[in-house]
């Protein structure tokens, strides 16, 4: 009786939860099973004792209180100040990121200068081009911006300038502008943002006084998409989310989506219907003059774009794991569009330095890949041949992955990590949660597995951040969608060849039939 | 329509004081609610004012196809983890004691009883303080407030079968913590 479907089968008929058969079967299995029959007696006494407790009141009426603060002009409702022990909590670990930040900002800051006082100096004759461009046009145009926006980050721009230009997402471009303003413009806010820190409702999003902008908590409701999720050409920034302010924990997601769920861009309009706000990627800065930014470059400006099979979609937020559990609970309600799911969360570290060894660990954008790129087929091999089985973490690996984009660079990664990590003295863990498929079975006949699998995520998860005393509940996240034939959602590293560019085309222009196919397929309760 | 609908209408309206009739009916049963899912009555206090206000403010698009209480319990479930978050980490055990400092006094009982009977119930409290949040939340949502998994679905927005996992992990959890209490009980 330990196997916890049968479990959770007695509990549940404690509680009447159970269909006349399952109640039946329950009955058979409590006549012939004493083991059963004592958990089902434990399980009794246990409700009796909580149900016993006597009930607890507040004593007198808060009408007036509540009313009170109705009564109040709404610019006053702010939440109210935490208490003092909270607050120094918060204030300590905000000064040691903002310290963090602000150097890691100054660094950045000078990097971008010299890798475009070195592009300045090597290419004379696109320097001449450019000064015609900059007094022309004092605005900075799109790509212009993408030019800075690339030798900010140094993406490849010493072996292919012009392609890691061209490659540059406008997603990243539109709201991101210069970098090295921008880049002042973060240390500033990084610095002063100390003193005048606003209370913590206000920088996580999701606090008290910001309720009022979250979606209506009302009844349930058929899930009210957009009509139609704008291009993806702009990526908003939530207005409350300051990067220096979301722990440094990466929580990826990954999933495979139809070509034609990915055209309709029906995860977008998820994100939407769940208000989680997709953020800047990062990447760009945190993998500064890495082998792989060129893989980074080429996925970036398929972001959004590239929906055919074979493609790769991502996104990244800033949102709180209750934000991810919604969501993951809404792609499993979609299992023709949705079909398999994995996680890997990079939890924070003590010290910036080697979390960053950590950030691209759930990602594809591995060495091995990156290698491939290159052509070279030894570091291929080698990256390939790292076992994940002989790694100190907490990782469960991704079996079911082809070898050399996933386990190869996850290996590889995590060998960086465990390298800094030992030099630290201190041993990190990396929680993951292999790939799952998405059963579409009725929910109520269990747990879907990948809502299980992210159950047992979020509970590590809720222990890392105690550890960790990470005040935040807001985590980076970044979703990969893999994108996959519409007739065959869920082939675990299948590569379905591309469509045709004009096949591509004529999908995307006339989308009525697509239209149907990425209403939800079942609507929340 | 019933008193319910009548008093959110008047509220709507601009009768404030019909709202202050719902929060008179509903309170304590939050309350009670709250201060085993935050471990604090003082927390568990805080939550129950910023919910109703919530509420309040966003009562216009309640839509009346669950009960005011469910709407209300989302909006409190909300707050509360906002809340937790922020309080992040406290001794769950010490606000489970200071929980208990709201134990109603039966005069009943004679003294020795009683003071066993407290005992028990801080246990018990401090048992369900040590569940992890998510555990704990659907269990005070069953056991507590006696909502059946649908209910808690929609409460806590999750889907019914994490409901019945997560149910039944808190139990065995709890039944591990409180195994003297229970052969006691027996």
């Amino acid at each position: 009786m330990n196997h916890l479907p049968e479990n959770e089968r007695l509990g549940a008929y404690l509680d009447g939860e159970l269909t006349a058969a399952e109640r039946a079967e329950v009955e058979r299995l409590l006549a012939a099973d004493p083991s059963a029959r004592q958990l089902v007696e434990e399980l009794r006494t246990l409700r009796t004792t909580l149900q016993e407790l006597p009930p607890l009141s507040i004593g007198r009426s808060i009408r007036n209180e509540v009313l009170g603060r109705v009564e109040q002009p709404k610019a006053t409702l702010a939440p109210r100040p935490t208490d003092g022990d909270a607050t120094e909590t918060r204030s300590s670990w905000r000064a040691m990121a903002g310290r963090m930040f602000q150097a890691r900002a100054l660094i950045w800051s000078g990097v971008a200068v010299a890798v475009a006082v070195l592009i300045w100096v090597m290419e004379p004759g696109r320097r001449d081009d450019r000064l015609a461009m900059t007094e022309a046009a004092p605005e900075a145009s799109p790509s212009m911006r993408a030019y800075d926006d690339a030798e900010a980050t140094g993406m490849a721009l010493k072996e292919e300038p012009y392609l890691a230009r061209k490659a540059l997402p406008e997603a990243m471009v539109a709201e991101s502008g210069p970098a090295a303003p921008r880049a002042a413009e973060r240390a500033e806010s990084d610095t002063s943002g100390m003193a005048d820190m606003p209370s913590s409702g206000e920088t996580r999003g999701r606090g008290v006084g910001q309720l009022a902008e979250q979606p209506a908590p009302a009844a349930p409701e058929p899930l009210a998409l957009p009509a139609r999720a704008a291009p993806v050409d702009r990526v908003e920034k939530p207005d409350d989310a300051k990067p220096s302010e979301v722990a440094e924990s990466l929580l990826v997601v990954r999933c495979d989506v139809t070509a034609e769920a990915a055209r309709e861009r029906l995860f977008e309009r998820l994100l939407e219907s769940r208000q989680i706000a997709r953020s800047e990627p990062r990447e760009s800065q945190e993998r500064f003059a890495d082998a792989p930014a060129a893989g980074f470059a080429k996925r970036s400006a398929a972001n959004g774009v590239e929906a055919e099979p074979g493609g790769e979609v991502w996104f990244e937020a800033e949102a709180t794991l209750g934000d991810v559990v919604a969501l993951v609970g809404e792609l499993e309600k979609r299992p023709e569009q949705f079909s398999t799911l994995s996680y890997a969360y990079l939890p924070q570290t003590s010290a910036g330095s080697f979390g960053g060894a950590f950030r691209g660990a759930g990602q594809r954008f591995g060495a091995a890949e990156a290698a491939d790129e290159r052509g070279d087929a030894a570091d291929v091999a080698e990256a390939e041949a790292a076992p994940s089985s002989a790694l100190p973490f907490q990782y469960q690996g991704l079996p079911e992955l082809p070898p050399k984009a996933e386990v190869g660079a996850e290996a590889e990664r995590l060998s960086r990590g465990e390298s800094a990590a030992r030099s630290m003295g201190r041993r990190p863990t990396l929680l993951s949660v292999p790939r799952q498929r998405i059963q579409p079975a009725p929910r109520q006949d269990g747990v879907p597995e990948a809502t299980a699998a992210l159950d047992d995520l979020e509970r590590a998860l809720s222990e890392a951040a105690a550890d960790e005393e990470e005040p935040s509940g807001r985590i980076r996240v970044r979703f990969v969608l893999n994108v996959v034939a519409d007739e065959t959602p869920g082939v675990a590293g299948s590569k379905p060849p591309a469509a045709p560019p004009a096949e591509a085309a004529a999908v995307e222009a006339g989308a009525p039939a697509a239209e149907a196919q990425a209403a939800p397929a079942d609507g929340p309760e | 329509m019933s008193d319910e609908a009548q008093l959110i209408a008047e509220t709507l309206a601009g009768e404030s004081a019909a709202f202050g009739q719902l929060v008179e009916r509903y309170q304590d049963r939050l309350f009670n609610t709250l201060v085993h899912v935050m471990g604090s009555a003082d927390d568990a206090l805080d939550v129950v004012q910023d919910a109703f206000v919530q509420a309040y403010l966003k009562l216009d698009t309640f839509r009346q196809s669950s009960t005011f209480y469910t709407w209300l319990y989302r909006i409190a479930f909300n707050v509360a983890a906002s809340h937790r978050r922020k309080r992040r980490p406290a001794a769950s055990v010490e606000r489970a004691r200071q929980a208990t400092q709201f134990e109603p006094v039966d005069a009943q009982p004679g003294p020795e009883d009683e003071v066993h009977r407290a005992e028990r119930c801080r246990q018990v409290r401090d048992a369900i303080a040590g569940l992890s949040d998510e555990y704990r939340s659907v269990l005070v949502l069953r056991e507590i407030d006696g909502y059946c998994y649908e209910e808690i679905a929609e409460v806590l927005d999750l889907p019914v079968g994490t409901v019945r996992s997560r149910l039944h992990r808190a139990r065995l959890q709890l039944r591990e913590q409180l195994k003297e209490v229970l052969l006691a009980e027996d």
